[in-house]
């Protein structure tokens, strides 16, 4: 071994002696009970009015108050600010009685007067979380502490009430312009926990909020990290620097579920998260510019014929979920589309290649690529950079191909990509939804409300699709108390969209989490059962979470190993330089 | 004495150029790293030639592992595995390595076309024109190589031409510089001198005189280029910048790595093409390195 190798080992092993005595001071410095979640996708925007990534909520669920929660075993309406409501003969008017001594956590007395301005300003400015909640809701404050709503028509969903509440005192400064770049860092929270510290990109710290009303957290700390990779996110979960990860990659999955990973339990959890690929069906009443193909609905009819979707999930899933047809709009799956097996789309190219022939798009110069009147069926196919999204993009694209219809595929990070869907400018792109517990949002978002017609507002319906059928059958579910008819009038709602397919849906799938098992327990999951932990419709885990055995004890011993081992090794090699020094002096040129 | 015909100066520098040749082909023989790159090279050359006879190109489509097991272990169907969704490993190695090779290729060509321009219009104006390439070249050269990399494979597109075309655009700037160099003494030798007293112009100067005189050096210059042009696509590949329908060897890593196999251990996803990258990294290099020494004396015996 040549002098430099050697010098190299030791300073290498100096370095580490360092490192480890750095992470032993900080083990002892800190006492707190810090539960570490790792993410591979970061926030969009705390803002409530803007933001929409999943993660977004959940930090929302941990600070912002509402007047209802949702039972961790089966969504049930709980008392959350409101500690009891009674409604009028007529099911119309709704009275909240909010707890006494409620606070914000900086101080200021949390009353009816901020409930009554979140919902005037929500439904005023359109907030586009608050607007199916809210959108037929008028409330008024009988005094601090009652809250009356009066809703325009029978509404399915009260008393149930969880728009998010938002502090008066800070959002009355801001203007209807400044809103949509407000970076809501005013840090005010009415929930089990505040934010405490934020680095774009890297992490969130949230401490526990003294001032919460509900049941006092056991852990002091929620720390959310971002990592690029879903991997690396695994890797620092089995190295023991997280605690909690939410996005792993099935394979990883199935040797954690197969009992192989010492220490980390995975738990497969269902909420109705589903994948599609968009279609830009060009809504008359939306702008953009998708391809002239796809206003046809047979063509959309056979893409959706096209996909092999019990491959994608054996193969992309390794069967943590089920193909899927129709959107998805629950977290319960009695809302799902009933269809039969043989009515339902399933992978039949024959059948596809019959629909694009009907419709006119045949392949007349023999390029492969079929077209009409001049114009090639090629599409501009947008794909999410985010790992299990592009998994679909090789499979889609082939299965395209063999049916005559070329694509142009571009990869895009979710922002730039809801750019993108903004100004529908796109053919087709791959996306996904986690619905709430009533179908009510989901379905609103195909109504023709919400196509963009505006870049720089957006709107949910990215398909740019409209269909007054559907608008009308949207109206009359949204008031519908009978929770039989409701239901079928979704079913109803389902036919359209399965028929006008302006989504090829592709499967449900489980959130896949898996956590530190010897360090926590109580992982409430919702529903109960079946349901995910992380990122769950009302994040109750967080205030049930336990520690196992005694606090730290068991990384302090890790820590204190580390620090033998680099003395071990650095010492040995000095003790191997000197020897080496005594015994070949020649060698040191 | 016309008709003898092997006296014409055509023939002459032919001559010339065959008798430069083989010294050069004898001299790569007795240089041992070289000719260990070059054979080396043969090798990567004739298996990505050779890969219609290992596997059919339809083994390449994501559906094509509908009855194979994910991630299984090496086998005689499957010499070097399947990968998470299924696929032949065997197949995407000898398919990918056509990718790394054209997309190296191509970069190390634009990379030298443009390096060779800016070099020799550097070396030979002087004055004002000069001083502009040569702060054009001064930002390429410290500019981050990677994030301009992934700006410009974002903007432009993923495929494997505009990410040669990416490629050989940010690393051109080295050769321009050592180009300019041997321009710069190239334009002070006596012979070139004599060329200009007897009338000749600048053009007849740089293409019969200077251009010759640098050759060498950007051939040996290009074939290191190549192997910084394939990392740098196997690392835009595993970044997830680059193309995500061909089968690169860093899109293999990528997928390897996405999909957890390295966590485990799935080693016959993410070895083979690891070792492909550094085999065809070192034979390039080997053979620059040889080329080198052979073309410039001065670099002889150290």
């Amino acid at each position: 071994m040549s002098r430099r190798a050697l010098g190299f080992i030791a300073t290498g092993a100096l370095g580490f002696g360092l490192l480890a005595a750095g992470l032993a001071t900080n083990a002892s410095a800190q006492d707190k009970l810090v539960f570490s979640v790792g993410v591979t996708q970061d926030i969009d925007s705390l803002n409530v009015t803007v933001g929409y990534l999943v993660i977004d909520f959940e930090i929302w669920n941990l600070t912002l108050p509402s007047l209802t929660d949702r039972s961790a075993e089966d969504f049930s309406t709980l008392p959350s600010m409101a500690e009891s409501w009674t409604a009028s003969d007529d099911g119309l008017t709704w009275r909240y009685k909010l707890r006494e001594g409620l606070k914000w956590s900086d101080g200021e007395p949390m009353t009816a007067d901020d409930v009554v301005y979140t919902i005037t300003r929500a439904v005023a400015d359109g907030w586009i979380n608050h607007r199916s909640d809210l959108a037929n809701i008028t409330a008024t404050a009988i005094d601090s502490r009652t809250v009356q709503v009066v809703s325009a028509v029978p509404d399915p969903k009260l008393p149930y009430l969880g728009s998010y509440i938002l502090p008066k005192h800070v959002y009355e400064k801001i203007s209807t312009e400044e809103m949509p770049n407000y970076l809501a860092d005013d840090n005010v929270s009415g929930g089990p926990f505040q934010i405490v510290e934020r680095k774009e990109g890297e992490f969130v710290r949230l401490a526990r909020n003294p001032n919460w009303h509900g049941k006092k957290p056991t852990i002091d700390e929620v720390v959310f990290r971002m990592y690029e990779t879903a991997e690396a996110q695994f890797n620092a979960l089995k190295a023991g620097d997280l605690d909690a990860i939410d996005d792993v990659p099935v394979k990883l999955f199935a040797s954690v579920a197969a009992g192989e990973v010492e220490n980390i339990i995975g738990l497969a959890g269902n909420q109705g998260s589903f994948s599609e690929l968009a279609i830009n069906s060009g809504c008359a009443k939306g702008i953009g510019d998708g391809h002239v193909a796809l206003k046809d609905r047979k063509v959309r009819q056979a893409i959706n014929w096209a996909i092999d979707r019990q491959l994608l999930v054996d193969k992309i899933l390794s069967g943590f979920g089920v193909p899927a047809v129709s959107l998805i709009p629950s977290a319960n799956p009695a809302f799902d589309m009933k269809i039969s097996a043989d009515e339902a789309y399933s992978y039949d190219p024959a059948k596809a290649n019959a629909l694009l022939d009907e419709a006119g798009w045949k392949d007349s110069n023999n390029d492969g690529v079929r077209d009409k009147d001049g114009v090639e069926l090629k599409l501009r196919y947008y794909d999410r950079s985010t790992a299990g999204a592009t998994a679909t993009t090789p499979f889609l694209t082939g299965w395209l191909k063999d049916v005559g219809i070329a694509t142009d595929v571009k990869t895009f990070d979710e922002d730039s990509l809801i750019a993108e869907q903004s100004k529908s400018e796109f053919d087709l792109y791959t996306w996904g939804w986690t619905p709430y517990v009533d179908p009510d949002n989901m379905l609103s978002y195909f109504t023709t409300s919400q196509v963009p017609t505006d870049p720089d507002v957006g709107g949910y319906n990215d398909a740019n699709w409209c269909n007054d059928e559907f608008d009308a059958l949207y109206l009359k579910q949204n008031s519908e108390l009978d929770p039989t008819k409701r239901a079928e009038l979704i079913q109803q709602m389902h036919e359209i969209f399965f028929d006008e397919a302006p989504y090829a849906v592709l499967y449900k799938y489980d959130n896949l989490q898996a956590f530190r098992s010897d360090r926590w327990q109580n992982f409430t999951r919702q529903p109960s059962d079946v349901g995910p932990v992380l990122f769950s419709q009302s994040s109750p885990v967080y205030r049930d979470l336990e520690p196992v055995g005694t606090r730290g004890g068991s990384s302090g011993t890790n820590t204190m190993i580390i620090v033998i081992v680099a003395l071990v090794v650095a010492g040995g090699v000095l003790v191997a330089l000197a020897n080496r020094r005594k015994e070949d002096p020649d060698d040191r040129q | 004495m016309r008709e003898s015909g092997s006296t014409t100066v055509r023939a002459m520098t032919w001559a010339r150029r065959r008798r430069a040749f083989s010294r050069v082909w004898r001299e790569l023989r007795h240089d041992r790293p070289g000719f260990i790159g070059l054979l080396l090279l043969s090798g990567f050359g004739l298996f990505a030639l050779s890969a219609p006879l290992i596997a059919d190109r339809s083994s390449l489509l994501a559906a094509s592992g509908r009855n194979n097991p994910d991630l299984a272990a090496p086998s005689s169907k499957f010499l070097l595995g399947t990968d998470e969704i299924g696929r032949d490993v065997l197949a995407q190695l000898v398919w990918g390595s056509r990718v790394s090779l054209f997309i190296g290729l191509l970069a190390t060509v634009v990379a030298v076309v443009i390096g060779s321009l800016v070099g020799l219009a550097a070396g030979y104006a002087k004055g004002k024109i000069s001083a502009v390439l040569l702060a054009i070249d001064d930002f390429f050269l410290v500019v981050p190589f990677l994030p301009l990399a992934i700006v410009l494979a974002v903007i432009l597109g993923r495929s494997p031409t505009t990410l040669a075309i990416v490629i050989g655009f940010t690393s051109w700037a080295g050769s321009a510089r050592l180009i300019r160099a041997q321009v710069l003494t190239l334009s002070e030798r006596a012979y070139v001198e004599r060329a200009r007293a007897l009338g000749a112009g600048s053009w007849h100067v740089i293409v019969r005189h200077v251009l010759p005189g640098v050759a060498p050096l950007i051939i040996a210059n290009a074939t290191l280029i190549v192997p910084t042009a394939i990392l740098t696509e196997s690392t835009l590949s595993f970044l997830g910048f680059g193309d995500r329908l061909s089968p690169s060897w860093g899109k293999l890593l990528d997928g390897a790595q996405s999909s957890g196999s390295i966590t485990i251990n799935a080693w016959w996803y993410f070895l083979p093409p690891g070792l492909c990258i550094i085999g065809i990294v070192l034979a390039f290099t080997l053979l620059g390195r040889a080329l080198e020494r052979i073309f410039d004396p001065r670099l002889k015996g150290r």
